[in-house]
């Protein structure tokens, strides 16, 4: 029991990408999905690879720190060691699909506002724990799954009898299979 | 709501054991190796259970078990921590991240079905199903009617704005049985399929008078009864 597994780890981004500049309307416009090419059809939403920072980068102009980080590594083609930021336990399965292109939830419903950041996030924005999870798949159903509050509320989750609503369904084996 | 279901026609069933092993490598089913198995430790969600004869040798009565997923399971009643219960599909699940491995739900099920990790037989890797986990040492898994794939079923399907066809989730078993002794639905529903086997005349539940209601229909091998 020593090991948290929802520690967080701050961790320090080889290239300080600012993500408002690629997302805001004002600016480049990007949506989420054109560099997270996963993030709409796959499990893993993933990160970009170099070639797709380079389709733009490479004949653009190099005016802040960030963007002549990453010219260094185009012009010398070596792939960008980005951290992981958000991670889920390993006994757990989760799909970005599932909740993007399927249900329809904002990117941000999770990762918070990350549109408005001008450097990489050192920590996630949110917490993304079991009760975190359940919290939004309960108030779907109405609230019919108890978490067990002995242990802070990560304690088992008590299955009743639930009314399975289309995409607000607190499976417990759909996350932990 | 579904109530998922399964009959198996020991009729059409030849014992040739491909459900057993598209369930393996569906489920990162491990092999435990030949001193565990000797141990009686083998895991094997699905398992074909073979009778022979000795007044009639050559001759064999095949009864493939899966989890029979009870509609009143005994396994999950005994479990102190809630990591096997009965979802609101009637499916038994099991998660193994809560699992303390007492294996009193192995000792409370009558069919055996439920399996023990007494090590851990593999690692995560490739050629492994990346849709389900690998279990490691000290806890205890069961056949789950493939439930991965009724996740990916009803994606599709509410991807293509329609409910879920029938046909659409079938579990690994099913789809690999060639002689189509397995047909697999929703038991709730009394125009499907599964439902009108169900309701034969031939179908049996496994240990009926214990008042499991398992949801694995069986039906009794006609064969039998002429040659007798």
């Amino acid at each position: 029991m020593g090991v948290n597994r929802m520690a967080v780890v701050p961790v320090v981004q080889p290239v300080a990408f600012p993500h408002r500049v690629h997302v805001d309307s004002e600016t480049v416009g990007l949506s989420c999905d054109i560099c997270h090419a996963g993030a709409l059809t796959q499990t893993g939403a993933g990160i970009p690879p170099l070639w797709l920072c380079a389709s733009c980068h490479a004949a653009m102009p190099t005016e802040s720190d960030a963007a002549r980080d990453l010219k260094a590594f185009i012009d010398t083609d070596r792939p960008i060691p980005w951290q992981r930021v958000w991670r889920l336990p390993a006994h757990t399965f989760f799909s970005h699909r599932t909740h993007t292109a399927v249900a329809g939830i904002d990117c941000a419903a999770c990762h918070g506002d990350m549109a408005s950041l001008d450097a990489p996030p050192i920590v996630p924005l949110k917490t993304l724990t079991m009760a975190d999870c359940i919290a939004c798949h309960t108030r779907e159903q109405g609230g019919e799954r108890q978490v067990d509050q002995r242990r802070g509320g990560q304690g088992p989750v008590r299955p009743v009898s639930a009314s399975s609503s289309p995409g607000g369904d607190a499976d417990c084996t759909a996350c932990h299979r | 709501m579904a109530l998922w279901g399964m009959t198996i026609d020991l009729d059409l069933c030849t014992g040739c054991q491909a459900c057993a092993l598209a369930c393996k490598a569906e489920n990162n089913i491990p092999d435990v190796g030949t001193v565990d198995v000797r141990r009686g430790r083998r895991i094997a969600w699905m398992e074909v259970l073979v009778q022979t004869d000795p007044h009639h040798p050559g001759r064999a009565r095949f009864l493939p078990r899966p989890c029979l997923h009870c509609d009143d399971p005994p396994c999950t009643k005994v479990c102190p921590v809630f990591a096997t219960f009965r979802d609101h599909n009637g499916t038994v699940g099991q998660v193994y991240a809560q699992c303390i491995g007492c294996r009193f739900c192995m000792a409370a099920c009558p069919y055996n079905a439920k399996y023990f990790n007494w090590r851990t037989y593999h690692d995560p890797g490739p050629g492994q199903n990346p849709q389900v986990s690998v279990r490691g040492k000290g806890v205890v898994e069961k056949c789950t009617f493939c439930h991965h794939r009724l996740l990916l079923a009803e994606d599709r399907a509410r991807g293509e704005g329609r409910p879920l066809a029938p046909g659409d989730y079938v579990p690994a078993c099913v789809e690999a049985c060639p002689t189509g002794a397995i047909t697999f639905g929703d038991l709730a529903d009394p125009d499907s399929a599964v439902a009108h086997q169900a309701r034969s005349p031939r179908a049996f539940r496994l240990l009926e008078e214990l008042g499991t209601r398992p949801k694995v229909i069986h039906l009794a091998a006609r064969r039998e009864r002429d040659h007798a």
